[in-house]
């Protein structure tokens, strides 16, 4: 039997957004969300990649699986009673895809989390600007500020953000995801206001544990 | 390394097996400059499908891979890759930069789904401020008035659910406290509907104030109610008072 995330890339690949939902659902019986976002989702977008590196598919289809692994996240995220309003800590926080960057699946299954956990969230979508995104920021006020971003080309972009979100008066958390944070050492951003996150997983401890030798100031 | 004119007006090398380029035509420059080696065009992520697939161990490929851009603000251009060998030093390779049209489509995806995603923040700023509504609500539908030095009323309104019933706990618990009376009267005359999670909350609150050493008298209990707050085992110090007006004459 192929892997659940192999299964799941080819439904992506074959543009069967049902069939990907349905599978999807069957799966939720018997595995977490978490398990699902992590081993299922996250790895069939990495098999789509292998794929393409191994000359099987093209870009075209990469983005047809993209846009409908979109739809399929979108679906469960309605589908999701979420929590009770007596549950809902106030903590809130901003998601966003730097600027030109482009991957979002990623961001998407983090807002999702951060949902789960109660929080209130807003995600802006990839390739915001840094205007943009401060104004949003300034409004919303947030507890973490969650960027994201897969390409190195972007190490820059990210370095200025974190400059421009470190000097806000209200001292939000800065969170560095996306696959740029899993692949490439970035310890040099860590700070006691900057956060390093390589992973659904590590995402999760954070919540449970808080920050390793850092009091979780919003647990 | 020459520039050749090549009889076809489209980026074209040579190279051999280690990617050096020895040849290269007018377009390749005008896209890519000139580069020694053709690894140094790629996007880092298409150096490894590079060296998989163009090796004079395969004849002849074709491929898609992601070149850097010289163009102000694109960064990766993917193109479709060609490649013959002649002999192990001796590669010809044609690249070709997708269709114009791929990218206007990917741009159009691009722009629906972020009018999606606006249209998603806008709902889901209105139903944050539903929420904030609703819990305004709640917390305002058990007001507590002090009628004298002993005695305070919190007339209940609308239906008895686990959400208000959680919204009010701390209010009451705290009222009860600064405002020192002992007698408090909850009035249900305005009470719709008991939900039984809602009903439990609304037991928890009262065993904590008779903790703090309240006596509660509960008014105006309508009959289907009366059977549901049996079901639960209430405190025994709560006094049971069929009108409003009984309680006041009794304790003010």
């Amino acid at each position: 039997m192929a892997e659940h995330h192999e299964e799941l890339a080819h439904l992506f690949l074959e543009g069967e957004e049902d069939e990907a939902l349905s599978y999807i659902d069957e799966l939720l019986n018997s595995y977490s969300r978490f398990y699902v976002f992590e081993q299922v989702i996250t790895q069939s977008m990495y098999y789509i990649g292998d794929l393409w590196e191994k000359n099987k598919i093209s870009v075209a289809d990469e983005h047809l699986a993209t846009a409908v692994c979109d739809f399929v996240l979108s679906k469960l995220k309605a589908d999701t009673s979420g929590v009770p309003a007596r549950k809902q800590r106030k903590h809130k926080a901003i998601l966003f895809g730097v600027e030109k960057e482009q991957h979002y699946l990623g961001m998407k299954m983090v807002a999702e989390t951060f949902q789960d956990y109660g929080w209130r969230v807003r995600y802006l979508g990839p390739n915001l600007t840094l205007e943009h995104s401060l104004a949003q920021i300034k409004k919303y006020k947030p507890d973490v500020i969650g960027l994201s971003a897969a390409l190195s080309y972007r190490l820059p972009t990210v370095k200025g953000l974190i400059q421009q979100f470190e000097k806000l008066e209200w001292r939000p958390l800065i969170m560095v995801g996306g696959r740029m944070a899993s692949k490439f050492d970035l310890e040099e951003f860590e700070s006691d206001r900057v956060m390093v996150i390589k992973g659904l997983p590590h995402l999760h401890q954070w919540f449970k544990e808080g920050r390793e030798g850092v009091i979780n100031e919003t647990s | 390394m020459k520039l050749v004119d090549r009889s076809y007006p489209l980026p074209f090398f040579t190279i051999n097996k280690n990617h050096s380029i020895y040849s290269y035509s007018k377009e390749a420059k005008e896209l890519f400059g000139e580069p020694k080696n053709l690894l140094e065009i790629l996007d880092e992520d298409s150096v490894e499908k590079m060296k998989e697939w163009v090796t004079p161990d395969i004849h002849k490929a074709s491929l898609e891979v992601h070149v850097k851009s010289q163009q102000e603000g694109v960064d990766l251009l993917t193109v479709d890759l060609h490649v013959k060998w002649d002999n192990d030093l001796y590669g010809e390779v044609l690249l070709i930069v997708k269709d114009e049209k791929l990218t206007k489509v990917t741009r159009t995806l691009d722009q629906l789904r972020s009018r999606l995603n606006d249209t998603n923040f806008e709902l889901l700023e209105e139903k944050e401020k539903l929420e904030e509504a609703v819990e305004q609500n709640n917390q305002l539908s058990a007001p507590f008035i002090v009628l004298n030095d002993q005695a305070a009323l919190i007339p209940l309104f609308g239906d008895i659910t686990e959400e208000k019933m959680y919204s009010v706990e701390s209010q009451l618990l705290q009222q009860s406290q600064e405002s020192e009376v002992d007698q408090l009267l909850f009035d249900f005359t305005a009470v719709g509907e008991m939900q039984r999670s809602g009903v439990h909350v609304l037991l928890n609150v009262i065993t904590s104030l008779v903790y703090m050493g309240s006596e509660i008298s509960f008014i105006g209990v309508q009959p289907a109610q009366a059977k549901q707050l049996k079901e639960i085992n209430l405190p025994n110090e709560i006094q049971f008072l069929s009108s409003l007006q009984m309680a006041l004459n009794k304790y003010v």
